[in-house]
Formats: structure tokens, C-alpha cells, sequence
């Protein structure tokens, strides 16, 4: 995809008019919502969990430099093929050698942001390698030339209707099929490219230090499909992925599912230690991993951002912003939406071209709230606005009504006297005690959506000195 | 990139030298308590029905090859095929219909467990037996003993020397919710699962 991080309030405009995505956008978040609640209340212990996973986390991000050395020694231990990339044309590069030098015409691949950050399925097509997406939603996705819009949910930004028209068009299905019919369709042609893969590409939820396993969640079957049919696995994974000790998961095995889908468990988790054993009947002879950079260093190297990479790509922040439900994820302009990707797109990308996304934010709390390892989103958003004000990278409107804010603020004189006009000229534009905020001719688009209460005619101050006249 | 400058990234990024000693990982090791039953039996049944999964409870071994070939006939499968376990062996010797040439054409996989979570109605597959024979027919069946029963997953790593090539833990049928959030079971891996426990 290409990156719009830039004109997120064009962007949002623009969402906000569509018509599908306001209706895919309800449906899909309000049930996201619910069924976490119930999944959370289910379990007694979920802030003890939170606290302890982050913690977690947080030691982990702190001592990457081990535990990442732990991980990759383990790794070669195992016999497999470890391959490190700066950025994402490295990665690509790597990739599409890799795959060259096997002969690889077709590979399957299980989802994977960090691919979908890289465009890794441009770069393999380019050498002219079959990428096959095999989650279901990422499959629609690559039928329609589309992009996810969410981390676990990448087609979410789509209705039914829209989905059976393309299976149509593209697969031939019947013109009104069920989810369960169209569900079979996918199954049937995926299967065909499963068994003809040479190799499968995923990604990884978590890389356990201690014993060098992927550990990848999932529901549809498809992960276990890539790690199992193809001669080679190829897992890429973000350095920020590691757990140290196989006694940690559990815990993130309970938080992840039921912050995520709502589940108490996933259908799937795989633990991938290793190629196929000697004596093994079946499984991968080849196993590579790929871990990239891209950025992740520059928060690595910033106390005050590192939290962010605690993320587990869960999702719930997502689900429950309000500016993410009325906009959905392509607003954001690149892979990570919602209050995560506003903390990780700074980040990854530089402020230059992302620093939009922050403002996208009522500062209501609630993606600190649900976060199953505690990112203190709510401050890192703050953290970036902070820090866009102070490269100015601020709105004009912005700047010149704070500096006259400022101004008037630290003038008393100016300052009695201009809301004593204040006042007066609100008068004129009052209706029934209240004023339409696109009525004043200030930050229009500010007040657009706002309406105030009439100020009182006389200020508190001018009421107390009358009180005290009286007595 | 090479590994070295790889590492040294990441070093300098947390401002740190090679030879710096990092400290010790954190030993706070968080407890999952869950709904606790008098039976562990009964909450992997509880917690396998509610995703999806037909449980069954037999008293012998001849009790679950008799109802493997019940749950066969009623499915009207045409081939099947089985896993490398010890216990499954014995029991595929009765199955009337042909045992599937290659894996993918057949319609049923019969496999056992290394071992099944409880409060989660998981079962644990692992590879020296064989990933496919689980994972390519549209139903699985797996035939368990009550023993290899563990309260959580906790359990279930306790005391793992090694892990094998892979291990996974398969809680119900495959399923889907990529369209409009959608419940919809049985899409890549097996959309039927039975578990047969001898108990």
C-alpha cells in the first residue's frame, strides 16, 4: 500500500462519506467490543495478567540485546537459518534471493503485518514467484487489490455484499452466497495452492528465547497449513517479538485470544521448534527466520516511545477508539490503524509525515485502558503531540490561536477587556442559550461539530465585586 | 546485515555495551486461576462442547474403536487416514472403509493427543506422530485416555525436556470471522472434530 500517513484528515473525509465502510465499520467493532467484555469478565485475575505480561514485556524491550542473542543462538542450534535485515528493501531482497536460489514458483503465506509493512508480495512477484495470502480475510484482500485495515481483522472494512460480488466476479461463486459458501470456495482454491507451494511464509506472535520456538495464533487452519505442507518455512518477524521463557506464554496465551476475538483460546497455536526431526513422518526440511529492523531500533533507542513495542498486535485499542470506529484503518495510511499504529507510525516513519495521526485522539483513555500489556498509549499520544508542536509541525490555525491565547493570557487588561467583548458579541449569536459553533468565525473546523452553552452576560469576577457592593 | 552489526543495533539503541551484563529475567510468574470443577474431565468437555467439538466418553479401548467406526459410518467418509500413535493403531484395524494413499484425499484423520488442556478443551498435537493426518481431512478424530489430562497449559510445559518440531494445541474446529465477524467453522483445517476419551 502506499503510504498516506500524511493526509489523514483527507483521509477521514473521505471514510466518513462512504457509505459501505460506515456500515462494515459498526457492525464489525460494536461486536469486536462485546465480546472482549465478555471474554475479560470471564477471568478473575485479567489485571494481575495485564500487569504481569507487561511486565514482561517491558523487561524483555529492556535487555532485547540478550534475549534477541539468546533467541538467535537457540535458533542456530536447532539447524535453522537465521537472516537479519535493516530495513524492508533488505528484507525483500533476502526473501526474494531465498527464493530464487530454491526454486521456489509458489509460496503460501500466512498473515503477517510485518510482510504487509515491507510489500513483500510486490517484491516476490517482481521476480516473478506466485505469493498466495491464505487467511481468509487477507485473501479478499489480495482478490480486490485491497489492504488490511486491521491487525487481526483485515477485511473488516468490507461488507457481506461487497465480498460475494467479488468471489463472483473473480471465482466464479454464485451471484448470492453465503459467508459459508463463499468460506468453502476460498477453502477449495487455497487447498490447490497449499499443495502446490514450495515454500510458506509467516510471521510470528512470539519468539521464546529460552527454546528458539515461533509461536504463532490463529483460528482458520491456514498457519498450520504454511508451517507443515512446503519443503521450506520462512518465518519474518520484527525484532520486538521475543519472550524469554516457554513459562511466560501461557499467560500471553490467555490475554491475546480474549482481547483480541474474544475467545478464551484461539483455535490454533502452533509451536514451531525447529525443521522436521529425522525421524518426523512429515513438517518442513528447510527452516528459515528473518528478523527486521525497519525502524523498530529508532523506538528501541527512545525511553519514552520504547513501551510501544510491547505491542502484541492484539487489537483491542483499535476496537474501542472512537475515531477508529467512525474511520476505519485506511484513514491511518499504512498498516498500523488506530491508537497503536498513531504511537508506531511516528515511529517507524518519522513524525514528518505521520504526525496527523496523534491528533486523531479525544484523549478518552480508553486504548490505555484495554491494552492487555499496558502501553501507556494515552501519554505516547500526548509524547508525539508534544514533540510535533516542537519541530512545528503543528497546524497554522493551531499555532496562531495558541500564540494569541498565550498572548491574551499573560495581558490581564487585554484580557478583561477582550471577553468583556467576548461576551457581549456572543449575545447576538446566542439562540435559546446556546451557540452554534460554526456560527463563530474562528477554527471553523474546530467548531463545526461543537455547540456552546451563552457565556453568562457578566463574569464571575464582575458578580463577586456586585455581591460584595451589596452587602 | 550481518548478525554482529544486527546485535550491536540494537546494543547501542538501549545504550549498552557488548560486554555490559544484562540482569536476570523477572521471576513473576503470573497464576491463570480459572473456573476450577471437581472434575478436570468435565471441564474439557464443558470447554470443548462450547467451541464446537463432539465429546464422547467410552469405558475400554473396544468402546472407542466401536464408536470411531460409528462416528465413520454416520459420516459417510470414503477414505481415512491415521497418525503414528501407538494407540491408534489397534483401533484403525477394524475401519471398513480404505485407508487414503495420499493424505489430502482422505476425509477422516484419526490421531491421539500428547496430552489435552482443561480449562481451555485443548488438545495437544505434536509432530513425531505426524502434522497432517490432524490437520488435512475436513474431520478429525482423536482418541484419548482421561490420564493425559492437564488442568491448564502451564501444566502441560511443566517439565518439557525438549519441545519437538512443532506443538500445537488445537481447541475445536477451524473457524473463520473474516466476514463481518461472522462465526463460520471449517475452513482450512478439519471443520468437524470429535474427541473420544477412554476413560
Amino acid at each position: 500500500m502506499e503510504i498516506s500517513t500524511h493526509d489523514f484528515k483527507n483521509n477521514a473525509k473521505k471514510a466518513l462519506k462512504d457509505k459501505n465502510l460506515q456500515i462494515a465499520m459498526k457492525r464489525a467493532t460494536k461486536t469486536f467490543v462485546a465480546k472482549r467484555e465478555k471474554a475479560i469478565s470471564s477471568l478473575d485475575n485479567f489485571e494481575e495478567l495485564r500487569s504481569y505480561c507487561g511486565a514482561v514485556k517491558a523487561h524483555t524491550i529492556e535487555h532485547l540485546d540478550y534475549y534477541l542473542e539468546e533467541f538467535i543462538s537457540n535458533l542456530e542450534n536447532l539447524g535453522v537459518n537465521v537472516h537479519f535485515a535493516a530495513d524492508g528493501e533488505e528484507a525483500n531482497k533476502i526473501v526474494t534471493q531465498l527464493a530464487l536460489e530454491k526454486n521456489v514458483k509458489t509460496v503460501v503465506k500466512a498473515k503477517s503485518m510485518v510482510t504487509e509493512e515491507i510489500l513483500l508480495n510486490d517484491a516476490l512477484e517482481a521476480v516473478g514467484v506466485e505469493a498466495l495470502e491464505t487467511d481468509l480475510g487477507e485473501y479478499i484482500l489480495q482478490l480486490d487489490g485491497d489492504f488490511p485495515s486491521h491487525i487481526i481483522g483485515p477485511a473488516m472494512h468490507k461488507t457481506k455484499e461487497q465480498i460475494t460480488k467479488l468471489f463472483h466476479e473473480k471465482l466464479g461463486s454464485k451471484e448470492d452466497a453465503s459467508i459459508i459458501e463463499l468460506t468453502a470456495v476460498a477453502r477449495k482454491v487455497l487447498r490447490k495452492g497449499f499443495l502446490k507451494a514450495d515454500m510458506g511464509i509467516s510471521g510470528a506472535n512470539f519468539a521464546v528465547a529460552e527454546t528458539g520456538s515461533i509461536v504463532l495464533v490463529e483460528n482458520e487452519g491456514n498457519i498450520r497449513l504454511t508451517t507443515s505442507l512446503p519443503k521450506i518455512h520462512l518465518t519474518v518477524m520484527g525484532l520486538e517479538k521475543i519472550i524469554p521463557r516457554l513459562k511466560d506464554l501461557p499467560a500471553f496465551l490467555t490475554i491475546l485470544p480474549r482481547s483480541a476475538t474474544g475467545q478464551k483460546a484461539s483455535s490454533y497455536v502452533s509451536l514451531i521448534t525447529g525443521p522436521k526431526k529425522e525421524t518426523d513422518p512429515d513438517g518442513p526440511e528447510e527452516q528459515h527466520v528473518l528478523i527486521i529492523d525497519n525502524g523498530r531500533s529508532n523506538i528501541l533507542a527512545d525511553p519514552k516511545l520504547r513501551d510501544a513495542l510491547r505491542c502484541i498486535r492484539c487489537g483491542a485499542c483499535l476496537n474501542i477508539c472512537p475515531v477508529y470506529q467512525n474511520v476505519g484503518g485506511h484513514a491511518y495510511g499504512w498498516v498500523y490503524p488506530g491508537p497503536i499504529g498513531s504511537v508506531l507510525d511516528p515511529g517507524l516513519l518519522g513524525l514528518d509525515s505521520t504526525h496527523q495521526l496523534p491528533q486523531a485522539c479525544s484523549l478518552c483513555g480508553a486504548c490505555g485502558e484495554v491494552c492487555p500489556v499496558k502501553i501507556p498509549l494515552p501519554e505516547l499520544l500526548l509524547e508525539h503531540r508534544q514533540r510535533a508542536v516542537k519541530q512545528g509541525l503543528s497546524a497554522k490555525a493551531e499555532k496562531i490561536g495558541i500564540g494569541a491565547f498565550a498572548f491574551m493570557a499573560t495581558h490581564p487588561k487585554l484580557w478583561n477587556s477582550a471577553t468583556k467583548i467576548g461576551r457581549l458579541g456572543s449575545q447576538f449569536l446566542s439562540r435559546e442559550g446556546h451557540i452554534k459553533g460554526s456560527k463563530i468565525p474562528v477554527m471553523k473546523e474546530w467548531l463545526k461539530e461543537r455547540d456552546f452553552k451563552t457565556p453568562a452576560q457578566k463574569s464571575f469576577r464582575e458578580q463577586w465585586r456586585n455581591l460584595k457592593d451589596e452587602k | 546485515m550481518n548478525k554482529a552489526d544486527f546485535l550491536d543495533k540494537v546494543r547501542s539503541s538501549l545504550h549498552r555495551k557488548a560486554s555490559d551484563i544484562v540482569a536476570p529475567a523477572p521471576n513473576l510468574l503470573a497464576t491463570i486461576k480459572d473456573f476450577k470443577p471437581s472434575s478436570l474431565v468435565k471441564q474439557f468437555q464443558e470447554e470443548y462442547e462450547a467451541v464446537g467439538g463432539n465429546f464422547h466418553l467410552v469405558k475400554s479401548k473396544k468402546e472407542a474403536s466401536e464408536k470411531v467406526l460409528e462416528i465413520i459410518k454416520d459420516s459417510k467418509a470414503k477414505s481415512f487416514v491415521f497418525s503414528n500413535d501407538k494407540l491408534i493403531k489397534s483401533i484403525v484395524a477394524k475401519i471398513a472403509i480404505p485407508e487414503a494413499k495420499i493424505i489430502s484425499d482422505a476425509d477422516i484423520g484419526i490421531s491421539s493427543a500428547y496430552c489435552l488442556i482443561a480449562n481451555t478443551g485443548t488438545l495437544v498435537l505434536e509432530s513425531s506422530v505426524g502434522r497432517l493426518a490432524s490437520l488435512l481431512p475436513a474431520s478429525h478424530i482423536a482418541v484419548v485416555k482421561d490420564e493425559q489430562l492437564v488442568p491448564t497449559m502451564a501444566e502441560a510445559i511443566e517439565g518439557l525436556d525438549s519441545l519437538p518440531s512443532a506443538w500445537v494445541q488445537a481447541t475445536g474446529p477451524s473457524r473463520t470471522a473474516d466476514i463481518e465477524l461472522t462465526l463460520t467453522i471449517g475452513v482450512h483445517a478439519p471443520g468437524v472434530v470429535d474427541v473420544i476419551m477412554i476413560k
